[in-house]
């Protein structure tokens, strides 16, 4: 029985002619057997590995936690969810994961793809994320959101990011780079052009520059980048910026792969480091002699609250998510204080001689034309003393240190995990001044933004 | 449970391979007729209850035939029970909802939709199962007296779920008296190492070209998209259809079987005809065998040939899916044929092989529009793209991009789609066998290789035949 075959290997098309080789097996049929133990070979090895190896938890390499052996009940074989579990599980169990995965990423390299997993290989050693599609109406809900407070008698700035895609475009592989996200931005700058901070043009001159303003594995940007940011917002509030010779360099990781490498795991991409900056001279501050920078920060994940005095955590440079070293996750709210600036009320020495220093008159709605204002003039320092409350994404945790000098107190609020009404903890907390804080893929993505504008028209 | 899945390959086959070479030779076929079974149950287990009843109930058909089959009104009657209860089943999980809502949409009287989840691979079996009861009726097979055995042939689980349609009279006698060798075993392995390879490496990396042309707005398609994205899914459906099918022939030789194949590079027919002697050829031969044939074919007379072939290519369409894209997916071909049987075809023949290879291609291609596009809107739109007319003028930013990172993969499919590296590697083995011999364990262990780390780390791999 000849059966033919879509394809080559089986050889169909040479039978007849058969010279008999060693042992009276001819070159084909021995190929063929070899096949056979090979295939064998290659399936029970793997299949017996699966079961003797020990499951992982959290994959490291991929930065998430792996799926364990589902639990079985009666219930969810029926409805087939088990099968589907199991076969998550023994995909994610599989021996040897790490590897397969980086060798897929290799593959795809090597057949000419330019992207793997939504990450793009990208010039210079960098993986570049491509951009999330704007969603035009969360868009609109969120900025109308950020219009909405500022309307409610706020002073409120609204900076987001571009991010690498956009900066570095020149990186990118060839047809890769669409303007949509220069578009958005645009858009900020023509719809709210009181409250857009244009970081963009920074983030440009210093990549240009030659400053690694993002990381080549991780979707952050890095300190140098939050540091243009800073520029850009110091400016919006006419402010004297702490300039870059006042701080100094510590690189404190040189191993660090980040959130993009995790998607596309491509052999050969350098790790990133981290580099913080940290002011020279840790007594100046735009608050007066005296006044100390150590912070007091406290986190809130949503029902456990604790504290720390430092914006940095060492230990997450031990593990995955070298990111975390800035202010740690993403939690629902941290207020960062100055020591020495009282809780509350600011009836301490600190916040009343910060006053008497700057003197300006206190209220939401200060003159926020660019050039007009004076140092000081949009200074929210009344007697309560400074305070920021920033939404924000992670972005804002490279971004904060340097906003220490110039506020008492900062309070972030991570809107996907913070369920509290914002514009009471405003009230409550005496806080007039907000700055929206988020990358260009949030902003035009996270539905969680909204809430503000929610609870805005709730307080009406 | 698919071929292209962690979960087959390194847990369910070797599994099976190993308790299959276990058993005594008796029991080989109850094993295979209880694993298929769990491999059907595995994404919808209620329906097993379905798959044993078609078991049975064919079974008996035939037992029922062999004692009353002298009697051909007793015949008859049974043969037309057989149809009517398989037809009745593909009838009522498949085209429920579909009868539903044409007629709530012409009657506005609001019926109750059924909304069953389709049972994998049911207009497979089902055209199985009757294949078996019309050739015990016409006597082109003996009956199958162990019901264990028809069960093993029903649901045999490598084309349990996306053919080939194995009609019984092919494997009636590799059922009972089937050889396993281990050159058989290993021409298998590289056989579904090659289907694997196809629906893995190409089939779904091409499906993701696709798939992003086909999201894109009217305002950023470009005719460039258009035509590249429409080929690409021409694409992807050989490479996952036929990938399977090897797989599925290749495993039956692992087992002993041999199935018929199912396309023979139907990308360089010349004709639409010839395209439909490559393409899915178990599916045009069941319904020769059992539809065009029965009424009447070719030869009583021009008038009732067309109307025959308008039935069989009505139906062809219909079998794809309940949708009425299909059915005019299928008419569509019907004229075709029509026109190269008793219009063109002959002009054709002396065209140069140049413009026979255009013209197929162009009509193939186009099809896959109507194939693809459920909507008549988007359908409409689509081909307007097509056709020139396109919200994003012909070439822009996005469809250069795409071409270019997938080029490499797009070449290997239009290669792929020849016979050419099969030539090339014939001419190979004759030269030097030596060498060959050496090579294919290697090329089957690249593709392997390669395969489960696409598997491993994959984002997309989707199963086509949901709507079959």
């Amino acid at each position: 029985m000849a059966i033919e075959t879509n394809q080559g290997l089986s050889a169909e098309s040479i039978r007849g002619k058969k010279p008999a080789g060693p042992f009276g097996l001819n070159a084909e049929k021995a190929g063929n057997i070899a096949m056979a133990g090979l295939f064998l070979l290659f399936i029970f090895t793997f299949a017996i590995a699966q079961l003797v190896l020990p499951d992982r938890q959290f994959s490291a390499q991929e930065n998430r936690y792996l799926t364990a052996k589902p639990a079985f009940t009666w219930q969810k074989l029926r409805s087939a969810q088990y099968m589907s579990q199991i076969e998550t599980y023994l995909t994610d169990q599989f021996p040897g994961r790490d590897n397969w995965v980086s060798f897929k990423a290799l593959a795809q390299h090597m057949s000419n793809q330019k992207e793997n997993n939504q990450v793009y290989f990208a010039a210079d050693g960098y993986l570049i994320g491509k951009p999330q599609a704007v969603n035009p109406d969360i868009f609109e809900k969120n900025l109308q959101s950020v219009k909405g407070l500022e309307e409610a008698g706020y002073q409120v700035a609204l900076l987001v990011s571009p991010m690498a895609g956009q900066v570095l475009r020149d990186n990118l592989p060839a047809w890769a780079y669409g303007p949509e996200q220069a578009e958005m931005l645009a858009q900020l700058d023509r719809k709210a052009p009181e409250l857009f901070v244009n970081a963009e043009p920074y983030l440009d001159q210093a990549a240009a520059a030659g400053r690694q303003v993002f990381f080549r594995t991780d979707h952050h940007w890095t300190m140098a980048g939050a540091y243009q940011a800073y520029l850009a917002y110091m400016e919006w509030l006419g402010e004297p910026a702490v300039p870059m010779t006042a701080l100094k360099e510590e690189v404190v990781s040189d191993n660090f792969y980040g959130t993009l490498w995790s998607k596309n795991s491509l052999p050969g991409i350098k790790p990133d480091s981290i580099s913080v900056f940290q002011p020279l001279d840790p007594g100046v501050t735009s608050a007066g002699a005296g006044d100390s920078l150590t912070p007091e920060v406290t986190y809130f994940d949503g029902s456990k609250t604790w504290q720390t005095d430092s914006l940095y955590q060492a230990e997450f440079l031990q593990k995955k998510d070298q990111y975390a070293y800035f202010l740690g996750q993403n939690q629902a709210l941290v207020v960062i204080r100055r020591q020495g600036a009282e809780e509350g009320n600011g009836q301490g020495a600190a916040a009343e001689a910060k006053s008497a220093v700057a003197g300006a008159k206190p209220g939401a709605g200060a003159d926020r034309g660019a050039g007009e204002a004076g140092v000081g003039a949009k200074a929210e320092a009344g007697s309560a003393g400074r305070k920021l409350l920033i939404f924000k994404d992670s972005y804002a945790h490279a971004f904060v240190p340097f906003l220490l000098p110039h506020f008492d107190e900062i309070h972030l609020a991570d809107l996907r995990y913070w369920k509290q009404d914002p514009i009471a903890y405003l009230k409550e907390q005496g806080i007039h001044q907000v700055l929206f804080l988020y990358n260009a893929d949030d902003f035009a993505g996270d539905r969680s933004i909204s809430q503000v504008g929610a609870y805005l028209a709730r307080h009406k | 449970m698919v071929f292209s899945s962690i979960l087959f390959l390194f847990a369910y086959l070797p599994a099976v391979l190993a308790a299959y070479h276990i058993v005594p030779k008796g029991w080989r076929n109850p094993l295979l007729f209880f694993v298929s079974l769990i491999f059907y149950a595995w994404g919808e287990p209620v329906y097993v209850v379905l798959m044993i009843f078609t078991t049975v109930f064919g079974w008996l058909t035939g037992i029922m035939l062999e004692r009353w089959g002298d009697e051909p009104q007793k015949a008859k009657a049974i043969l037309a029970l057989s149809v009517v209860v398989n037809l009745g089943i593909l009838g009522f999980f498949k085209y429920g909802n579909f009868i539903v809502d044409n007629i709530n949409g012409l009657t506005g009287w609001g019926l109750a939709e059924l909304n069953l989840p389709l049972p994998v691979g049911i207009s497979f079996y089902t055209f199985q199962t009757m294949s078996y009861t019309i050739d015990v009726y016409r006597r082109h097979t003996p009956v199958q007296p162990n019901v264990l055995s028809f069960g093993a042939y029903v649901a045999l689980f490598p084309q349990l779920i996306a053919g080939p349609i194995v009609r019984y009279n092919t494997i009636a006698e590799q059922l009972d008296h089937r050889e396993e060798t281990w050159e058989l075993f290993g021409r298998g392995a590289g056989l579904f190492t090659v289907g694997l390879a196809k629906k893995v490496l190409l089939a779904n990396n091409i499906g993701m070209f696709w798939d992003s042309i086909k999201v894109l707005p009217g305002s950023e398609m470009t005719v460039l998209a258009a035509w590249c994205g429409i080929v690409a899914f021409g694409f992807q459906l050989y490479f996952d259809f036929s990938g399977y099918s090897d797989m599925a022939i290749g495993l039956g030789w692992m087992l002993g079987f041999h199935f018929e194949r199912n396309f023979n590079y139907p990308y360089i027919s010349r004709s639409i005809t010839e395209f439909w002697r490559r393409w899915h050829i178990s599916l045009s031969t069941w319904f020769r065998e059992y539809l065009y044939i029965p009424l009447g074919g070719s030869r009583q007379g021009k008038g009732r040939t067309i109307f025959n072939l308008f039935v069989v290519w009505t139906v062809t369409g219909f079998w794809h899916g309940a949708s009425w894209n299909y059915v005019l997916w299928g008419l569509y071909y019907f004229v075709f044929l029509i026109a190269e049987k008793f219009l063109w075809g002959g002009l054709l023949e002396r065209l140069p092989k140049f413009w026979r290879h255009t013209y197929t291609l162009l009509i193939v291609m186009t099809g896959w529009a109507l194939f693809v596009f459920e909507d008549m809107g988007s359908l409409g739109q689509f081909l307007q793209a097509l056709a020139g007319r396109a919200g994003g003028g012909w070439v822009n930013r996005q469809i250069l991009y795409y071409l270019n990172s997938w080029s490499l993969t797009l070449l290997a499919a239009m290669v792929g789609i020849t016979p050419l590296t099969k030539a090339a590697y014939g001419r190979l083995a004759a030269k030097w066998p030596g060498f060959t011999g050496l090579l294919q364990p290697v090329l089957m262990l690249a593709g392997l290789l390669l395969s489960v780390a696409y598997l491993v780390d994959s984002s997309y791999n989707p199963f086509l035949y949901f709507r079959f």
